[in-house]
């Protein structure tokens, strides 16, 4: 279901307008992924985008968080027209959102502190350090500081992967099947320790994922289909995600 | 090799295809995907570079050798006291050269109004091989006409305009020389093989080869000089060269440019060593973006070996398929690289040709064999390591990709580079010496580089975390990366060295060479100066402003004894035919050591140690016909090394009757190069200055002040003087030329350097694309990106300056000395320009070749990754 103009509520967090997205193929024939895409997710809101393999799901997820540009249309992140703001400015957008990947994404050559500390200290925060124990700490890996990313696990990496998301205190997290790398138990805690989080710090989450279990989750679920986004109606109001993990 | 890929041919209809057609089929592949393209055109580039500078060397080299040719008159002269036997000849022309034989002697020369000591040269047909013979209009127009080929007929002689002036005659006049009567019908002023050295001070006369026998002035035991010219290809003359050598006597001197023209060869000889050190410049560099390009590949492929492996196939055999693989890019690229090298360097001279001095020979076959083997052994010796790594990839690594392959051992990589790295530059200038000092140069370079960058790395990581953000992250990014940033500041530093050694040479090459013959060098000598009239003749020069030496004062002796024996009975069988033996040598005594000499054993005397010379020495050594009285000498080191004279050794020479005896008491390397006047033998003053003398001057007549000869000429008709203008201009020419190639040398020396350096950053782009993408992902802007980068680079940049530095002072105390006879010295602009230079052109290179890291969507990198 698209979101009309009238819904369009001051405290929504992300917002889109019309967006397409279009590539040109290798034989120079355009690839329409995503064709017209209104919709709108609120402050404090998680939201999971379903759809099978190569539906765009990713592709919207970067375009929402600013790191890749529409074709056409607008996004709205937290009030801001992205397509009219500069890479700059897209770029101090972005210090308010967090991102976690289903490759981790970590820097293989920064030690585990090294790289939750990065983001804090890229936006200038002087108490980066003391931040990013707190936030290993708070996902459970305060004994792996000094450990590089090859010498921790699938699980363990996505922990820091997640730590150096929330050390930022995003409005918004991102999240690109974050446990697409994982096997299931390792999966469930991670995401049990991901919805955790996110309702202490009262962050918005936007997952991108093929598993409707983890979508049951989420407040509310969007399906990509044909580059169009469709909401499924909850019958309930309260979303399956009231458990808190084990972990914490 | 004929290892199966399939070993289950058995089966089906499976074919067994061996490794090398794989290896094919891959390089197809490789090639399509666009993977191979940074190490293939690394290769091309090297070898590219490499036969660039080899057939620019082998041009310019062979364009020097013919210049050089020309001051002698030809490719190879035969020198001798006797006729030369004819089957020698004959062979010459059977091995396809051509022969001139020419010869001179000393004559009177005799005219109505006068007569003179000449140097008497007969020519044959065909003379002068190389170089031109050149011809004035008349006394009035001295500037020279080229004589076309043309050369005195029977009963004509051509003389030098000085000959003229002395005998009082004129063109047209009749003269005689020994029995016969020859018509004066030229004016010769350009000589191209004038004398070997400056022995042959009286005046030209020429004529032809068969009047010899009627002048009746050669008969048996005459002192004759033969000196046949010989002409022909380059081979032609290595293979008449390798025949005649054994079947040399001593009193046969075979001589090529070098021997012939101390002054050229010694700046021949030092370009030389320049092209083939600015070569061996641009196999380092080559070597240096092979190696990068293949550990950037290796790492590449670790996943298909390992996809391969977890097949079936193991990772030994993928590994080896790959090495093969590589092997048959190596030969494709290696000859696609001396093709492009090989058309740059034609269209380059054909650019420049108006500009050259003299027409370039065209390469011979030696650069191309010389390039594509250099590419094969680069290939080898830089790109195996990282390849045979491969071979060791784990199958796990399909499950865990941070499985990485086991890095190559330091010891193999290096070990590997600096073997082939001895092999080709042996190989290049099979210069033993050269290629000795270069490894070790280098391997003290590499392992103090390597201990002082760690070092260095140590000292940022303690300082870094005390820092601001940006510079704190651009710390924190440089040593957490040492394993990838120790060899890339290596890498810069090697290439900055080799670009600051191949500059430094150049400049102190060139400013020894602007030393040696500086614009005023002197191009008249004026001997046979009487002591009453030296006052007046350095008055009259002085009078016209003339740029003169001191006048020395110079005794005629011949050498008789050495340590009381027959000179020609102590001396090595080999230099009984030295001339030095054989004519009156000019001694002169001084008190300070002269310019451009430096006693190379024992002392200069001082003047307190001639106070303490006995009187009775400095007395008794005045005229002592007895031979009694020791006076100390000092000897030029020439001299001393052909006739085998050492310290302590007694010489007595015999100055018409009189006898005096010196011991050696220290030996001087003289310069030859300057065209100052020089002397073999030396006392202190005090000792010859009552016996009969004369002297010798020497000075700079422009171009615009030659009326001055004739006038010297009339007012003192008993010095002779000798114009080296020509020999001069010639000997400057050359130096022009060798000039000219070292410039383009290091031009391209500091091209090659800087595409490497590119390729370097471009070598680990992947990482900081991704790297780039996570930043932005995170928050930071691209200013801040570029920023840390900036300083990164900075740091690199700095770091390799520095290095650079060390290595480049290091190597040039080695090279100096030991291959340029150029003396060494700090130069602290040296120690600024380096680190500073390395700074901003890194910076510069590397900032250019990451622009893209800020511009992608950090999406589009991500998925890449």
């Amino acid at each position: 279901m698209n979101a009309s103009a009238s819904d369009v509520t001051l405290n929504s967090v992300i917002r889109t307008e019309n967006l397409c997205r279009t590539v040109t193929d290798a034989d120079q024939q355009a690839l329409h992924i995503l064709k017209g895409i209104d919709f709108q997710i609120n402050a404090g809101e998680s939201a999971a985008i379903l759809g099978s393999s190569g539906a765009g799901k990713s592709t919207l997820l970067g375009l929402l968080a600013g790191l890749d540009q529409s074709s056409s249309g607008e996004i709205w992140l937290n009030n801001q027209p992205m397509s009219q703001l500069s890479e700059e400015q897209r770029a101090q957008a972005r210090q308010q959102v967090g991102f976690v990947f289903q490759s981790f994404q970590l820097l293989e050559h920064l030690t585990a502190l090294e790289n939750v500390m990065l983001p804090l200290e890229l936006s200038g925060d002087t108490d980066y350090q003391a931040k990013a124990r707190k936030w290993l700490d708070n996902v459970g890996l305060s004994h792996r500081l000094k450990h590089y990313p090859r010498q921790l696990s699938g699980g363990e990496q996505q922990r820091v992967a997640i730590a150096r998301a929330f050390a930022g205190d995003p409005v918004v997290l991102f999240a690109d099947e974050p446990t697409g790398n994982l096997d299931s138990n390792t999966g469930q805690s991670i995401i049990d320790l991901l919805f955790s989080l996110n309702r202490d710090q009262g962050t918005t989450l936007v997952l991108v994922t093929h598993d409707e279990a983890l979508a049951q989750r989420c407040q509310r679920r969007f399906y990509l289909q044909d580059g169009k986004l469709n909401e499924q109606v909850q019958n309930d109001s309260e979303p399956e995600d009231t458990a808190t993990g084990g972990l914490l | 090799m004929t290892t199966a890929v399939s070993e289950r041919s058995k089966q089906g209809n499976k074919v067994r295809v061996s490794s090398w057609q794989m290896a094919m089929r891959l390089l197809g592949r490789e090639w399509r995907s666009g993977d191979l393209n940074l190490l293939a055109w690394a290769l091309i580039l090297a070898v590219m570079t490499v036969a660039l500078t080899a057939f620019l060397a082998d041009r310019l080299q062979r364009g020097m050798e013919q210049q050089a040719a020309q001051l002698m008159g030809g490719d190879l002269v035969l020198r001798s006291p006797r006729a030369i036997p004819d089957d020698w000849l004959d062979k010459a022309r059977t091995e396809g050269l051509t022969v001139v034989p020419t010869m001179e002697f000393p004559s009177m020369v005799a005219s109505d109004t006068g007569f003179q000591l000449s140097a008497v040269k007969a020519v044959s047909s065909g003379y002068p091989l190389k170089g031109q013979l050149g011809l004035a209009a008349s006394m009035e127009d001295l500037a020279p006409i080229d004589s076309a080929g043309r050369l005195p007929v029977s009963g004509e002689v051509w003389v030098e305009p000085r000959l003229l002036s002395a005998l009082n005659a004129s063109v047209g006049d009749e003269i005689e020389i020994g029995q016969m009567l020859f018509r004066i019908r030229e004016l010769v002023v350009k000589e191209p093989d004038r004398g070997g050295g400056f022995m042959s001070f009286n005046p030209r006369a020429l004529i032809n080869f068969t009047d010899v026998p009627a002048t009746q002035v050669v008969q048996p035991g005459s002192r004759v000089t033969f000196r046949i010219l010989f002409a022909g290809q380059p081979d032609q003359i290595d293979r008449f060269k390798a025949w005649l050598e054994p079947e040399l006597e001593p009193a046969h001197r075979l001589l090529d440019v070098r021997q012939d023209r101390p002054s050229v060869g010694t700046a021949l000889d030092r370009a030389q060593r320049y092209l083939q050190l600015t070569s061996i410049g641009a196999v380092i560099l080559s070597g240096v973006a092979v190696a990068m390009a293949a550990a950037r590949f290796a790492r590449r492929r670790q996943d298909t070996v390992a996809v391969m492996a977890s097949l079936g196939h193991t990772a030994q055999l993928m590994g080896g398929i790959y090495q093969r693989m590589l092997l048959v890019l190596g030969l494709i690229a290696s000859l696609m690289g001396a093709c492009l090298g090989y058309v740059l360097q034609a269209s380059g001279i054909s650019l420049i040709a108006d500009l050259l001095p003299v027409y370039l020979p065209p390469a011979s076959w030696q650069p191309w064999l010389l390039a594509t083997g250099t590419g094969l052994l680069l290939l080898m010796g830089f790109a195996s390591a990282p390849l045979m790594q491969l071979k060791q990839v784990s199958p796990l690594r399909v499950f865990r990709r941070d499985l990485d392959m086991a890095t190559p051992s330091s010891a193999l990589v290096y070990g590997l580079a600096l073997v082939a790295l001895v092999l080709l530059v042996f190989w290049y200038c099979g210069d033993l010496m050269l290629t000795l000092w270069l490894t070790l140069g280098l391997i003290l370079v590499l392992v103090l580089s390597a201990l002082i960058t760690l070092g260095l790395f140590r000292v940022l990581k303690v300082v870094g975390p005390r820092l601001p953000s940006r510079p704190r992250l651009a710390i924190r990014s440089l040593y957490s990366h040492k394993q990838t940033a120790l060899p890339q500041v290596m890498a810069f530093g090697l290439v900055l060295m080799v670009v600051a050694l191949v500059a430094l040479i150049r400049n102190d090459l060139l400013v020894s060479w602007q030393q040696q013959l500086p614009d005023s060098a002197p191009n008249h000598f004026a001997i046979n100066i009487q002591p009453y009239e030296k006052d007046q003749f350095a008055a009259t020069l002085d009078k016209a402003g003339v740029e003169r030496s001191p006048l020395y004062p110079m005794v005629r002796a011949r050498l008789e004894l050495i340590n009381g024996r027959p000179a020609l009975e102590m001396v090595p069988e080999e230099s009984r035919e030295y001339n030095a033996l054989h004519r009156e040598l000019n001694l002169s005594w001084r008190s300070t050591l002269p310019d451009q000499n430096v006693v190379i054993d024992g002392q200069w005397w001082d003047n307190e140690s001639l106070m303490t010379l006995p009187a009775s020495k400095q007395a008794e050594g005045q005229g002592d016909q007895a031979g009694q009285t020791i006076i100390p000498m000092s000897l030029e080191s020439g001299m001393a090394e052909h006739l085998a004279l050492g310290m302590g050794d007694q010489l007595t020479f015999n100055l018409a009757g009189y006898r005096i005896t010196g011991e050696v008491v220290n030996i001087r390397r003289v310069n030859w190069d300057n065209f100052q006047p020089n002397f073999y033998v030396l006392t202190p003053p005090g000792v010859l200055e009552t016996l009969p003398q004369t002297l010798l001057a020497s000075f700079y007549l422009p171009e615009g002040n030659r009326d001055l000869v004739p006038e010297l000429v009339r007012q003192f008709p008993a010095v002779s003087l000798l114009d080296i203008g020509q020999i001069l201009a010639q000997v400057r020419q050359i130096l022009e030329q060798v000039t000219l190639a070292v410039e383009v040398m290091l031009g391209f020396t500091l091209l090659c350097g800087l595409i490497l350096l590119l390729a370097a950053v471009r070598n680990s782009l992947d990482d900081r694309l991704r790297e780039g993408a996570l930043y932005r992902t995170l928050g930071a802007s691209g200013a801040q990106i570029r920023q840390i980068q900036m300083i990164e680079f900075v740091l690199l940049g700095v770091l390799a300056g520095g290095l650079a530095l060390m290595g480049s002072e290091l190597t040039a105390s080695l090279l100096y000395r030991n291959l340029f006879e150029l003396e060494y010295s700090l130069s602290l602009s040296h120690w600024l320009v380096l680190p500073v230079s390395g700074g901003v052109i890194i910076t510069l290179a590397g900032m250019w070749g990451t622009r893209h890291v800020i511009q992608l969507p950090p999406l589009q990198v991500l998925r890449a990754g």
